[in-house]
């Protein structure tokens, strides 16, 4: 059924990256969900494929020296939600990719592949985009820390190279301590759907709880990558959790900072009543979390072994 | 003709039925159209009525009891009866004998090493002064204008189809059938760029309901008995899927006024409705 030369099982990240090098024509495969999908679409056809599946050091979830929170690419979605620790501090991103297509698919694809695709529809996207999450790029150069804010260089393609695999996505405290989130995905039916629209609002108050001191806003399918809104966020900073009309703000202010396309699967007109409407009600659910205590505090590292 | 009743007996079908058990290879005469019943493989022989004129003649091989017999079909003039008349190859045709029973005449011509052969039988019920089935559907909804979803919280169909002979089965047509109306009212259709290439030829994005999308079906019968139908039935194939996408439709109206005038009411047509409408 697919048309593939050769197949390597890499051991190590060293071991794939030397094979990748060696392979101008091989691609990584982790879960294979899109992968997969492609070669039986006839893409990439006759290539060589690099599975970094079977490398135990690229899957879980770890809590750094520094409290920072380091996610392995590896890691299914199903194995994501159900993590201690992102259970626990990024609870938003969990809910984000248990929107993916189905328990099946959950069960295969990967946050390394979803961030690596370089989809803007993929469920992931936006949530890592308000946690200026790192993406840990390791070539035969060495290593180099992305932000993923600077990933993205167009639809499906991404900064980085052909033998280049990410070991890693790091969240810094500054980046999940005190905020609580929410992501809403927007599609035609409940399961087995791609994005029509993606968006993860994130607010942290201050110690009262009265203001809000940060917002992140992250969109996917709002422009031909996953984007910020910081203009929108500079906008709500120091506003008042019960002045009524931030929302009518997030709501409007996102506009101008957007660019959806029109396709056959919605219009731009569409996409922007949908990037209005779900800012508002993610905000609110966001604010919702923090008044109701959620926001969690820093990691402390080893956690994840006790 | 003992044979028609009995024929049509053993393979259930009714009196008006025309049953036609073709050799493969043969093309339906317009005599055979117009012959009630044929039969193939002689359950029954009827030799006795053979004038041998009538009607077009048409070669037939049964085989029976391992042995093949070549046959010739004669229509009566008046259409109303096929005969079966040996050819001559074997000769110890006893008219009105039974050779095989319908069961192992079927089970031999399946199994058969080096004759293997399925009997195919055509049913057709042309029927002139049926009953109509009626059925409705009520719908419980909520429209969530501002992102043009639609909620379904309650569904029901209620069917008249006569005497149910199956009642579970009977229930999960209807199911079938409000899953089929649900898509045709809120997701399914196929869309097209304009050189007439099917866009969304394919699972993902040719919007079928799932199973989150769907509530619980409920389903009620009246079951009033058909003097028309075989066995007291109506039709309950294509209703169920039926009433559903006008429910849906005349409670999107209810809720919100907006009456919309084409399916499916995807949620970008909702939500362009509604701003039309003011709404939004
Ligand atoms: C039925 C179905 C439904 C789906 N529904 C959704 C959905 O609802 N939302 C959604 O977002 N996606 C969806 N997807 C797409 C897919 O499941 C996701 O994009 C998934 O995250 C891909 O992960 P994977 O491990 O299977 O990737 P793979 O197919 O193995 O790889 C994807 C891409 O990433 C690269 N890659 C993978 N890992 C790395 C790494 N560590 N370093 C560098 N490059 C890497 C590969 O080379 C490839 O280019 C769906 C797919 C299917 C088949």
């Amino acid at each position: 059924m697919f048309d593939i030369e050769h197949y390597f099982e890499a051991k190590s990240v060293e071991e794939a990256v030397r094979l990748l090098s060696e392979h101008e024509d091989a691609e990584i495969i982790c879960g294979g969900t899109d992968v997969l999908v492609k070669l039986r679409d006839g893409k990439g056809a006759g290539g060589s494929l690099v599975s970094i599946h079977e490398i135990p050091s690229l899957r879980g979830v770890r809590v750094l020296p520094d409290a920072t929170l380091e996610i392995g690419p590896a890691t299914c979605f199903t194995d994501l939600t159900n993590h201690p620790l992102i259970q626990k501090y990024l609870p938003y991103l969990g809910e984000a990719v248990d929107t993916v297509g189905g328990p099946q698919v959950r069960n295969q694809g990967t946050i390394g592949g979803n961030i690596c695709n370089g989809a803007t529809s993929a469920d992931s996207a936006a949530t890592m985009q308000t946690l200026n999450a790192v993406v840990v790029l390791v070539g035969p150069g060495g290593v180099r820390r992305v932000p993923v804010t600077e990933f993205y260089t167009g639809p499906g393609r991404t900064v980085r190279q052909h033998d280049e695999v990410c070991r890693a996505f790091e969240i810094k405290p500054e980046d999940y301590v005190g905020f609580t989130g929410c992501y809403m995905k927007y599609g035609k039916r409940a399961a087995m759907e791609i994005a029509t629209l993606g968006c993860c609002v994130r607010v942290r108050l201050d110690d009262a709880c009265s203001r809000i001191e940060e917002t992140r806003i992250g969109y996917g399918v709002a422009a031909p990558t996953p984007i910020r809104c910081r203009n929108t966020e500079a906008a709500l900073a120091g506003k008042s959790v019960e002045d009524e009309s931030i929302y009518e703000l997030i709501g409007t202010s996102v506009l101008d900072e957007v660019n959806p396309r029109s396709s056959w699967r919605a219009s731009r007109e569409f996409r922007l009543q949908l990037i209005s409407e779900l800012a508002k009600r993610a905000l609110k659910e966001a604010i919702r979390r923090s008044l109701n205590h959620e926001a969690p505090g820093a990691a402390v590292p080893g956690e994840e072994r006790r | 003709m003992i044979w028609q009743n009995n024929i049509c007996e053993k393979i259930h079908t009714q009196p008006k039925t025309k049953t036609c058990v073709r050799p493969e290879g043969t093309q339906e005469k317009p005599a055979e159209q117009n012959a009630r019943k044929l039969a193939f493989g002689g359950a029954y022989i009827d030799n006795s009525q053979n004038d041998g004129s009538a009607g077009e003649s048409v070669k037939y091989s049964a085989w029976l009891d391992g042995a093949v017999k070549e046959y010739d079909i004669h229509d009566l003039p008046n259409g109303e009866a096929a005969i079966l008349r040996d050819t001559g190859v074997e000769k110890d045709i006893i008219p009105g004998k039974v050779l095989l029973s319908m069961k192992d005449l079927a089970m031999n011509a399946f199994y058969s090493l080096d004759r293997s052969e399925h009997i195919t039988a055509e049913v057709t019920n042309h029927c002139k002064e049926n009953t109509f089935a009626s059925g409705c559907c009520f719908v419980d909804l909520e429209v969530d204008m501002p992102l043009g979803k639609v909620k379904i919280n309650n569904i029901i169909n209620v069917h008249d189809s006569g005497t149910l002979l199956n009642p579970k089965l009977a229930e999960a047509q209807v199911h079938g059938g409000m899953s089929m109306g649900i898509g045709y009212a809120l997701t399914e259709e196929l869309l097209y760029n304009e050189k007439g290439r099917p866009l969304n030829a394919n699972l993902l994005d040719f919007k079928i309901p799932t199973a989150m999308d769907c509530p619980d079906y409920h389903v009620e019968f009246l079951e009033m008995d058909d003097p028309m139908g075989p066995y007291g039935n109506k039709a309950l194939g294509e209703p169920p899927a039926i009433p559903v996408a006008p429910a849906i439709r005349n409670a999107i109206l209810h809720a919100t006024g907006v009456s919309m005038k084409e399916i499916p009411m995807t949620q970008q047509k909702l939500v362009a409705a509604f701003k039309e409408a003011g709404l939004i």
